[in-house]
């Protein structure tokens, strides 16, 4: 079936192939430039990439230093192993798959967790509502909500705020968001809803109800 | 009665189905559950609160984006990866090669230019090599310890000298041009050089 999409490597509109998930004539022609050793084609994929991996690194690294490393060391990857991509997904959810499986592997070598609650020192959310209430501090007021939002998801289990990026900044379905994963569809809904229930919590006690709702 | 309110999971699936899905697309029996919430929704304020606050959430999601790489990003790692690298390396010296012989060439156009008589008959070689500084510092070499003088008039005098013939040739007919050029080209060819080994260091370097 015939499909205009918006290019994933130079942005313009272009008709794409859609063979169900199946991609399109125009990336298969950036990938062939990629391998050709087209450095412009390589820099516009990572360009067009760069937010999605940034997101995923960033959601799921807590080390500033080692991010852009990682973000670099994911792209090089990419490099390495496009001539092995069979167009079998979309090229988007192939390279956040490698970023995934990238941050993966190094949360595992420094034995940091992946489902626990990442507050520091176990801090509970009763915890964070005792320290709060004696220094209450506006929601809307001072720093940008969206900064306060990013801080509270740093804190939930890094699974969830993975989720969370993919789903609401890369505007992923569930069924993208699952093969990246290699999850469940159902599984990767529930870990959102429960994202987003446990980071409305954590607002909440951090700031009044009336801020929220402001 | 007692009232039973909407959970969490409910609100945040008509939310995430107003969302993505118009009405008509929404399955037959979610369609009829998403008009009984939105009924119990017109008539329960506890649960309106639930719904604005979700939906102002979704809405600093949608804002939150954290990630921020250097503006260079992309080349950064486009060049670091060694085939790319190679050929940039590559480009980058015959450019630099370009530009070293645009150099030459404005150079010799600028000397060309220069008023030569001038510059060697106020050029006083003969005063530079009197000059107090250096002798004294010969002695210490040679072995007297007595400590240097220094004669900063008597020193500045050559420099002045050659400063000056260089400023009256400069005055000549297309001296100025010349110089200009020759600036110019040795500035591109710096240029064309520069960065030529960007981040080419970090993937040899040992693992952790």
């Amino acid at each position: 079936m015939l499909q205009i999409e918006i290019c994933n490597f130079c942005g313009l509109n272009s008709v794409y192939y859609n063979m169900g998930n199946h991609v399109t004539e125009s990336a298969r022609q950036h990938v062939a430039q990629i391998l050709a050793g087209d450095p412009n084609a390589f820099k516009l994929l990572v360009k067009n990439h760069e937010r999605l991996v940034g997101q995923v690194v960033f959601r799921m690294i807590i080390n500033e230093a080692d991010r852009e490393d990682l973000c670099q060391d994911i792209f090089v990857k990419i490099y390495r192993n496009l001539s092995g991509f069979r167009f079998d997904s979309k090229l988007s959810t192939w390279i956040a798959r490698i970023a995934f499986t990238t941050c993966l592997n190094y949360i595992e070598k420094k034995k940091l967790p992946l489902y626990e609650d990442t507050s520091p020192e176990g801090q509970t959310i009763d915890d964070c509502a005792a320290v709060n209430s004696t220094n209450p501090e506006s929601w809307t007021g001072g720093r940008q909500a969206s900064i306060k939002v990013c801080e509270e998801i740093d804190q939930l289990p890094v699974i969830y705020g993975t989720i969370l990026s993919l789903f609401h900044l890369q505007d992923m379905s569930y069924a993208e968001i699952s093969d990246i994963l290699r999850m469940p569809s159902g599984t990767v809904k529930s870990y959102l809803f429960r994202a987003r229930k446990m980071l409305k919590e954590r607002l909440q006690v951090r700031y009044s109800m009336e801020e929220l709702c402001a | 009665m007692r009232v039973r309110h909407l959970n969490d999971f409910e609100i945040q699936g008509l939310l995430d189905r107003r969302a993505t899905a118009p009405e008509s697309d929404v399955p037959g029996e979610r369609y009829l559950k998403d008009l009984e919430a939105q009924e119990h929704l017109d008539n329960c304020p506890t649960c309106l609160a639930e719904v604005a606050m979700y939906r102002r959430l979704f809405g600093e999601l949608d804002e939150s984006n954290e990630c921020h790489l250097p503006r260079n990003f992309a080349s950064k790692v486009t060049f670091s990866l060694p085939p790319f690298r190679a050929r940039r390396t590559k480009a980058r010296l015959q450019m630099a090669g370009i530009w070293a012989v645009a150099s030459m060439v404005s150079l010799a156009w600028f000397l060309s230019k220069l008023d030569w008589n001038g510059i060697v008959g106020k050029l006083s070689l003969y005063g530079v090599l009197k000059l107090t500084a250096l002798k004294a510092w010969l002695t210490t070499v040679t072995g007297g310890l007595s400590l240097p003088s220094f004669d900063l008039v008597r020193f500045w005098k050559p420099v002045s000298n050659f400063t000056n013939s260089i400023e009256q040739a400069l005055a000549t007919d297309g001296s100025a041009v010349g110089f200009v050029v020759l600036t110019a080209c040795v500035l591109i060819l710096i240029a064309s050089l520069d960065n030529l080994y960007l981040t080419s260091t970090r993937h040899h370097r040992k693992p952790h």
